[in-house]
């Protein structure tokens, strides 16, 4: 027998039907519990602008900037920049700062969501990565270590093909 | 609902692809009551997501009861071992998988039971393939694998399907 006929020889058993009760459920079930809005599983992208309000929010950014700029020049004077600095006792070990020892990440957990997301460029299934980032410093001097733990979580949309 | 789609529209929907969800989702929880909670989950979530749900989203479809059967396994499995209960006691339930005619009622035992022996990443190709009607690229698609793994998978489960059934070949394959 070759695959084709057991193929057909498979093809001819019917899966066993549901109960009855299942149908009633799932439409009990559609029908009671609210449907998906209808922005989910869309990405939410900013409304396009016009020209105008693009050409106001870059003159409003530009005057933020100068505005800054003239700030720090007269809170800078050249008296001050040009004055002698204090010569410094050279650094006793208590007064060194810490210094960056090592960071490791640990992966957590991968959930690889089940649901497509329709954007633009197609289909996309989410991918979230979580990690346990590890970043330690040590004190040159004592010795002394300092360490601290961060959730790290990373969303990666992936291409679906479904052809 | 969707006012894209009438009410009851997951109806047609349901009537095509049921009984073969609830083989796919047999073939990790085989007792047909949590099948049946596994597509109903599945089926809800995906028809709330896809109100309009044509041909080419049935692979989600499987792929949500897919998902439902594995959060259902870990989650027995898990009550399994607080309560210290061997798994298999939880998991298995004799229930056939297939509506036969009195005619096919043997041979259906025999391939139901070869099924069986199958490993679970063969198996689920196979019942995608045959009962499910989904082309290797959907399937491909519906269990996160390439189309080359999932070809490769279909055709060592025909051989060892053909292996297991090889001593009743001269009376019926």
């Amino acid at each position: 027998m070759n695959d084709s006929d057991l193929e057909n020889q498979l093809r001819a058993l019917s899966p066993a039907a549901p109960s009855a009760g299942l149908a009633a459920r799932i439409g009990r079930d559609l029908a009671t519990a609210p449907a998906a809005a209808p922005t989910a599983g869309v990405i939410a992208r900013p409304a396009r602008t016009t020209f105008a309000l693009r050409w106001l929010r870059d003159l409003g950014w530009a005057g933020a900037g100068a505005a800054a700029m003239l700030a720090g020049v007269m809170f800078f004077s050249p008296a001050e920049k040009l004055a002698p600095r204090p010569v410094s006792a050279p650094p006793v070990a208590d007064e060194q700062s810490y210094e960056p020892a090592g960071t490791s990440r640990e992966l957590v957990s991968v959930k690889d969501s089940d649901e497509l997301i329709e954007t633009e460029d197609g289909p996309v299934r989410e991918v979230r990565y979580t990690y346990l980032e590890r970043l330690a410093w040590a004190h040159p001097g004592t010795g002394a270590r300092l360490e601290i733990e961060l959730p790290r979580e990373d969303v990666f949309l992936l291409p679906v093909s479904l052809q | 609902m969707n006012e894209r789609a009438p009410a009851d529209a997951w109806k047609t929907c349901y009537r095509e692809l049921a009984p073969r969800l609830l083989l796919f989702a047999r073939q990790w929880v085989p007792g047909a009551a949590d099948a049946e909670d596994v597509v109903q989950t599945a089926f809800v979530k995906f028809w709330r997501r896809q109100p309009d749900a044509q041909r080419e989203h049935y692979p989600l479809l499987y792929a949500a009861v897919r998902s439902s059967a594995l959060d259902l396994l870990r989650g027995t499995e898990r009550r399994v071992r607080r309560e210290a209960e061997p798994a298999v006691t939880v998991l298995r339930e004799d229930a056939t998988f297939f509506d036969c005619t009195v005619e096919q009622r043997e041979d259906a035992a025999l391939i139901e039971a070869a099924l069986r022996e199958l490993p679970a990443e063969q198996r689920e190709v196979l019942v995608l393939r045959i009962w499910g009607g989904l082309t290797f690229a959907e399937i491909a698609a519906t269990l996160g694998a390439s189309i080359n793994t999932v070809a490769s998978r279909h055709r060592y489960a025909l051989e060892a399907l053909r292996r297991q059934l090889k001593p009743y070949a001269h009376e019926r394959f």
